[in-house]
């Protein structure tokens, strides 16, 4: 699966299972939160990869991070 | 004029001598032309000779190519062609791939022009159109006359020592390459004529083709991913300090993969970037903000994924080459899977 802020690329590539990053110089973090909540936030992104991984898909599809 | 001397290749089936059952026929040569030759050289219209025929069986070809390409080129030299024509092959994959080689060498051993024909999706196409001109053909021999008529047309031209023009004109399958041309009126009036054509729903030809990117199924979800394995990957040129194996910042010629270890984050001063196409301010104040090592190892210890793989794998995309590109993620997902690894977190900038 793949993380990138990127998502509409990835999906045009053909990227099976995408989930949405924050900004293409920090995909995987928020510079903007406490250092608590960005890691938080992180582990929820890192969650949402993760059950992308175990949901079947038949063309590319995007995840949206939960709330 | 003189004629132009042509020699043809043909299979164990198009020369009449059988099928499945002679594909082991060895190479062989006769003088005239045998089988699709006969029209060829109708086709060919007086301009030239079809001075000999040189046929292998497809199978014979494929069990032993390096050996059989030299003999059959061995054949095809006594002839003293102007020009080679091998084919048409249509989809068939092992004459395919025996028509583009004999050009292939014919034209860097012989140093004589040699030209094929097959079915743009055959198998030999993706291996030898940069380096052979193929005319494209009807995935069945129903296209013979139209091949042949194309085949003709420029075997004349390249068998008078003739270059070719653009493959989109001269109606063969393009080689990759580059040639100048003088164009009528500037790139910025033809850009707007391109624009005025979409906007009437006119058709026009992009100058600059758009690539084409392979669509690849997708894997089966992780049934279970409390028991995974996964490896973290990443084209944000996240490399050690000091970049020891000089990972390109642009257009990267490799990829390299670097130990996790135990590493229960990625700590700051550990990393730098090698990557020209984003602001690395962000990544350097907190590694994980590529790759999210932290949470991934949160996972692990929480029991919901089962383990991290203790390397990652690097490159930098920056004005990634799309063929070069695919070679890498082809050999960093071998790697991968030789290490038994279930998933894959990609992580793209």
């Amino acid at each position: 699966m793949t993380v990138t802020s990127l998502a509409s690329v990835a999906l045009k590539v053909g990227a099976n299972r995408v989930v949405r990053g924050a900004r293409f110089s920090h995909p995987c973090g928020q510079p903007a939160l406490a250092p608590a909540d960005e890691r938080a936030w992180r582990l929820g992104l890192v969650r949402a990869a993760v059950a992308a991984l175990g949901t079947s898909v038949s063309e590319p599809t995007l995840f949206e991070l939960p709330g | 004029m003189t004629k132009v001397r042509v020699v043809h290749y043909l299979n164990q089936f198009f020369a009449g001598i059988g099928g499945e059952d002679k594909a082991g026929t060895p190479p062989s040569a006769r003088p005239g032309p045998v089988g699709p030759g006969v029209a060829l050289e109708q086709a060919l219209g007086g301009a030239a000779e079809v001075v000999g025929t040189v046929v292998c069986g497809d199978g014979r070809f494929a069990d032993d190519m390096d050996e059989t390409a030299g003999a059959l080129l061995t054949l095809i030299e006594r002839f003293a062609p102007d020009v080679v024509i091998a084919g048409p092959a249509f989809s068939s994959g092992r004459y395919g791939l025996a028509c583009a080689r004999v050009c292939h060498d014919v034209a860097t051993m012989l140093g004589r022009s040699a030209i094929t024909a097959m079915h743009p999706e055959n198998a030999a196409v993706e291996s030898y159109r940069r380096d052979v001109v193929i005319v494209p053909t009807a995935p069945s021999a129903l296209g013979m006359n139209d091949a042949l008529r194309a085949l003709a047309r420029l075997a004349l031209k390249l068998g008078r020592g003739g270059a070719l023009g653009p493959a989109a004109d001269e109606g063969y399958l393009p080689r990759g390459r580059r040639l100048n041309v003088r164009a009528e009126g500037s790139a910025s009036s033809r850009a707007l004529d391109m624009l005025l054509a979409r906007l009437r729903h006119a058709p026009f030809v992009s100058e600059v083709p758009l690539p084409r990117y392979d669509r690849v199924p997708p894997p089966p979800p992780i049934a279970e991913a409390a028991r995974m394995r996964l490896a973290l990957v990443t084209e944000s040129g996240l490399v050690p300090p000091g970049n020891p194996d000089r990972l390109e910042w642009v257009r990267a010629s490799k990829w390299l993969k670097y130990p996790i270890g135990a590493r229960r984050h990625l700590a700051v001063g550990d990393y730098e970037v090698a990557h020209g196409g984003y602001d690395a301010g962000f990544a350097l104040e907190d590694p994980n903000r590529l790759l999210p090592l932290d949470a991934v190892r949160e996972l692990e210890r929480r029991g919901e994924i089962g383990a991290v793989l203790d390397d990652y794998y690097v490159t930098c995309g920056n004005h990634g080459i799309l063929s070069q590109m695919a070679m890498h993620a082809r050999e960093i997902a071998a790697d991968l899977r030789a290490r038994k690894v279930d998933a894959v977190l990609l992580v793209a900038t």
